[in-house]
């Protein structure tokens, strides 16, 4: 008889019907929509959006690109961040690309730099902007931690980074329509505060608090 | 004084449990496939992987819908399994069985993430590498052990303790310099400065070999289970 028997009889004991969980890139789309919604909603009743921005998105290709890259980093970032919840859901591939795609747009806006997509000018500038990113990222974050509690994270600062990532992502993204135009002023207000969404993230995947819903030992003595 | 003698009782048990699973393990596999002359060890592993894979993933499809004797049995399976897989990856490493016990809490915690239409090893191995890494990351368990136990010189324990972990196949892999680094601190639990002194090298270099030694460790894991 092994030394881990009477724990394996503990547990099997114990075991319960367990529901079968949504499919974890469903589930991450299925966030993302509801989070684009939700910011798109607040961002539009809170404040006004940039007058010509619908008619640069089609004039301008490379304002295009800048939006369209964005989206994708969204989307991979969600998928693979809702990942990070079940044990080898994620690939090296998935990770990377993933990756590739954020630098890519990131690396989009610092070309900005030296050559804009469009004129930058102060036209449509929202003078809270960063403050307003990092607070409509806050309930799309909340949700996110809530249903990956549901679920197994194992690496918490990886899944908490990435949550909050795509949180903070999503109205970065759309204040590139919402707000002003500048390569620099993206960078510093609108970026910088999705990093900080992703930073308050890992901060509370790492908390004590949530420890106890992650941690699979001090789950472990809870059921034990 | 021997390897072995430094192990604790229950573990001597559980080692010579292990070479009786081993050999019940080669007597049936003796009985599910006739001994003949042409006898192919790789295609009789394969058929096992398979056979395992899929009743791994049965018996989890029936624990996760509440059966307790299918998840009794795998849980029994996968305790003998992941034992004898950190055995031959790590050595016979003092805390071995603790990490066993916390993959299996693991297990039991994310049963419901698995799901039955995708292959078992995936998820298994993700739980145990990161299982692993993490109570290497921890160790305080073990430190706390040594030093009630510890009579005998830091030389002395360095020989000994390292001899049945450098066995283990993941250990030859790291380079000697990572090796000794993550010896020293993380298996007899000297503290950082005590290490570097001991080696000759600034603590900083030390904590950037243990760093380097077990992001290597990591990486060996992750390779080994997608194999």
């Amino acid at each position: 008889m092994s030394s881990h028997q009477p724990l394996i009889k503990s547990l099997a004991a114990q075991v319960a019907p367990v529901k079968a969980l949504m499919n974890h890139d469903l589930l991450a789309l299925l966030w993302l929509l509801g989070s684009v919604v939700y910011c798109l909603t607040v961002i539009h009743l809170l404040g006004a959006i940039r007058s010509n921005a619908y008619s640069q998105l089609i004039t301008e290709p490379r304002f295009m690109l800048e939006m369209l890259a964005g989206l994708t980093a969204i989307v991979l970032t969600s998928v693979v961040a809702f990942r990070h919840t079940v044990p080898g859901a994620l690939s090296r591939s998935a990770k990377t690309t993933a990756s590739i795609a954020v630098l890519f747009w990131i690396g989009l806006n610092i070309y900005g730099l030296v050559d804009p997509a469009i004129e930058p000018s102060s036209k449509g500038y929202r003078h809270y902007c960063a403050y307003e990113i990092f607070v409509y990222a806050l309930p799309p974050l909340l949700i996110a931690v809530f249903l990956a509690r549901r679920r197994l994270a194992l690496e918490l600062t990886n899944t908490g980074f990435g949550l909050g990532l795509a949180a903070g992502m999503i109205p970065a993204w759309y204040m590139q329509i919402a707000c002003m135009y500048s390569p620099e002023h993206m960078l510093k207000f609108h970026l910088v505060p999705a990093i900080a969404v992703a930073g308050v993230a890992v901060l509370l995947f790492k908390s004590e608090g949530l420890l106890g819903f992650f941690s699979a030992k001090k789950i472990g003595r809870k059921s034990n | 004084m021997s390897p072995k003698s430094l192990l604790p009782e229950h573990t001597k048990h559980q080692l010579g449990a292990a070479w009786e699973a081993i050999s019940q393990a080669v007597l049936c596999a003796g009985k599910r496939y006739p001994v003949h002359w042409a006898f192919d060890l790789r295609s009789m592993t394969k058929a096992h992987y398979r056979e395992d894979e899929q009743r791994w993933s049965r018996l989890m499809a029936a624990a996760q819908s509440g059966n307790a004797k299918d998840y009794e049995q795998l849980l029994s399976e996968l305790s003998s399994f992941i034992g004898h897989y950190l055995r031959s990856r790590i050595g016979a490493h003092q805390s071995l069985d603790d990490w066993v016990q916390d993959i299996l809490i693991s297990i039991h915690q994310g049963r419901h993430t698995y799901n039955p239409k995708r292959a078992i090893r995936p998820w298994l191995f993700a739980i145990i590498r990161h299982q692993t890494i993490d109570g290497m990351r921890r160790q305080s368990s073990y430190r706390k052990m040594i030093e009630q136990q510890v009579t005998y010189t830091v030389d002395e324990a360095h020989t000994e303790m390292e001899e049945p972990l450098i066995e283990g196949s993941l250990f030859k892999a790291l380079t000697p310099q990572h090796r000794e680094a993550l010896t020293l601190t993380k298996i007899i639990g000297l503290s950082s400065k005590e290490a570097a002194s001991k080696l000759g090298i600034a603590e900083v270099t030390l904590k950037v070999r243990v760093h380097r030694a077990i992001k290597q460790l990591k990486k060996l894991l992750e390779a080994e289970s997608y194999e």
